[in-house]
């Protein structure tokens, strides 16, 4: 239980910090827990599992679209939405596992299948009127706690927050669980995993549903924070790419990597922005490119193993 | 949607046109999903950047138009060595490195290539849309009630042309041999005194390259903006898996069955649905038949 005690404390501690950010601080401090909160999910698929997804961001937009709908629409509570967006998320990742893996389809095509199937969902939404096509969905400023707006970007960070916790609890009681050995050995060698009696399909199925749940929970916060989703935004490749890049850049093999990859990956983008105003917008995604290439070359265990490795270091 | 009133009888006339478009679109796909398809049977890497050296082909014809005044069939002569070298370029510096690494870490190179490129074009360009034109541009060759742009005409007859002379290049010349035999066994090609690192060279640097020679001919009929890369690389990867991964007649086939299927299927529905069909096909052939409609071959 010393790993869940440590990381109450850190999430104790990180809520007594967000109060005291300038307003700019909050809205940062809200994007790196939503981004580090999609990467951590990405990162229980793609790095403890070993199956690289290309199109996170259907999830995220699935869980953003399913509550945003049905608040708009039917007037369904966006707390029940937020539970239902897990719930849909956990299918999809389900379904599009278990369609998957049980052909024995791995690497690329599993990559290409998620890529597709985003990409597919992107124009579906786009096409349908109750998502409001492609011009997205507007939700009205009605700040309550009951509705899941908060007045202050304050209630944000905790939500955020929130999730990351969750995130996190989830990948800390896995690690040690049966299951995350199951991950491990599926990561490390399917065959041998396969001869000691482990079901891989099985394996990797759960996986993608866990990642599939915890990153649609993203979805609905992201909406009821910025108060407007479209699909470009919650549903395109960017979303999906960033998810997988910042996995990457924080240490693929860690467990928090993933977050340590938006922490420094998020501010480091809205600073760029800030520098340049409007003009010059793909900057941050060269930036993030040649971080990409640099890290595989000269780093492969990302940042999380650079600072491991320096902290050993010292501490010899 | 506002097309539905018409009814499936009034769209039949122009059903041979959209034909017609989707087999000259169809040459155009097969050999940018030739090129992808050469990388991927020789190296083993799937290139997420494939489609980027194509928009960087149509950059480098639009600045020979805008800066030197050049047509975009002259432009040839310049944009064709610059991409062929670009290629060889990437192959050295990105490629070369992860050739054994595992393919997570191949992908995400490629990836973030495209990611460069792409956003390069952003910086340079902006995301605003320019046309190239050409002398012919406009050019209609009429056939009964079907319009064909000559331009067109030219850049499908051309791909094909050049997916042809592939084939027959590594099928029937010594080189061709030696690509082969890099592809089917590295190591005992290697033993055999195949210098398989120029040999991958050699087969990247004809892959992307082709890329060079493509992106002038479709200049003349297409808008040119950062994104079209990515278009172009989804529609390869979707006729590569189509046709077989590093089958190069599956390739061909493929090609004109996207096109015919975005051309009708953007004249029954309108609008961005038809992606979605393109992108069912895709999906159900990744899952039901990933090895393709004629099954996966070694070069």
């Amino acid at each position: 239980m010393r790993p869940m005690l440590l990381l109450a404390l850190t999430i104790a501690l990180v809520a007594c910090v967000a109060p005291l950010l300038s307003i700019y601080g909050q809205h940062i401090f809200v994007l790196v827990a939503l981004y580090g909160s999609v990467a951590l999910a990405w990162n229980i698929l793609g790095g403890m599992a070993g199956q690289m997804s290309l199109g996170h961001a259907l999830f995220v937009g699935a869980g953003a679209y399913v509550s945003t709908a049905l608040y708009l629409k039917l007037g369904v509570n966006p707390w029940i939405g937020l539970l239902l967006a897990a719930l849909v998320g956990g299918a999809l990742g389900a379904v599009l596992g278990y369609t998957v893996f049980r052909r024995k389809l791995s690497g690329v095509y599993f990559a290409l299948v998620t890529l597709a199937v985003a990409e597919m969902a992107l124009h579906i939404v786009s096409n349908v009127a109750v998502f409001g096509a492609a011009n997205g969905l507007a939700i009205p400023s009605k700040p309550d706690f009951a509705n899941f707006q908060f007045s202050s970007k304050l209630g944000f960070c905790y939500a955020a927050l929130g999730v990351l916790a969750l995130v996190s609890a989830v990948i800390l009681g896995i690690h040690r669980s049966r299951l995350g050995y199951v991950f491990l050995a599926i990561r490390e060698n399917e065959r041998s995993a396969a001869a000691l009696g482990i079901d891989v399909v099985q394996g990797k199925v759960i996986a993608a549903a866990i990642s599939g749940s915890l990153a649609a929970l993203v979805g609905p916060i992201y909406a009821n924070y910025v108060l407007f989703i479209d699909p470009e935004s919650v549903l395109g490749v960017t979303l999906s790419i960033d998810a997988l890049l910042f996995s990457f850049v924080g240490g693929l093999g860690s467990l928090f990597g993933p977050l340590l990859g938006a922490v420094v990956l998020v501010p480091l983008t809205e600073l760029l922005r800030s520098l340049l105003g409007g003009r010059l917008a793909g900057v941050h995604l060269i930036v993030y490119g040649v971080m990409l290439i640099l890290v595989m070359r000269l780093a492969p265990q990302g940042l999380w193993g650079l600072l491991s490795d320096a902290v050993g270091r010292r501490s010899k | 949607m506002a097309r539905r009133g018409g009814g499936l009888m009034d769209l039949l006339p122009l059903l041979p046109q959209a034909l017609a478009d989707g087999l000259l679109l169809g040459g155009v796909y097969a050999i940018v999903a030739v090129g992808l398809t050469m990388t991927f049977g020789v190296l083993r890497i799937v290139n997420f950047a494939h489609g980027d050296f194509l928009a960087v082909g149509l950059y480098l014809t639009y600045l020979s138009a805008t800066l030197l005044g050049l047509d975009p069939y002259l432009a040839l002569v310049l944009v064709l060595p610059l991409v062929t070298l670009a290629a060889a370029f990437t192959y050295k510096l990105l490629v070369a490195p992860v050739i054994r690494a595992p393919e997570h870490n191949q992908i995400v190179v490629t990836l973030g290539l495209s990611l460069i490129l792409q956003n390069a074009m952003l910086v340079f360009f902006t995301a605003d849309l320019h046309a190239i034109p050409s002398v012919l541009s406009g050019q209609v060759v009429r056939l009964g009630n079907v319009f064909i742009q000559a331009a067109a005409l030219i850049a499908s007859a051309v791909s094909i042309a050049l997916c042809l002379g592939l084939y027959w290049f590594l099928r029937s010349t010594e080189l061709g041999r030696l690509i082969r035999a890099s592809a089917q066994d590295r190591d005992a090609a290697l033993m055999s005194g195949v210098n398989v690192d120029r040999m991958y060279l050699l087969a990247f640097c004809i892959g992307v390259g082709s890329l060079g020679l493509v992106a002038p001919l479709i200049a003349p009929f297409n808008y040119v903006s950062p994104s079209v890369g990515s278009n172009f690389t989804l529609t390869a990867f979707i006729v590569v898996v189509l046709g077989s991964m590093g089958n190069f007649a599956g390739a061909l086939i493929g090609g004109f069955i996207i096109g015919i299927v975005e051309a009708v299927g953007g004249l029954a529905t309108g609008g961005s649905i038809n992606f979605i069909i393109t992108y069912a096909i895709f999906i159900l052939f990744l899952l039901f038949k990933p090895e393709g409609l004629l099954g996966a071959r070694r070069l």
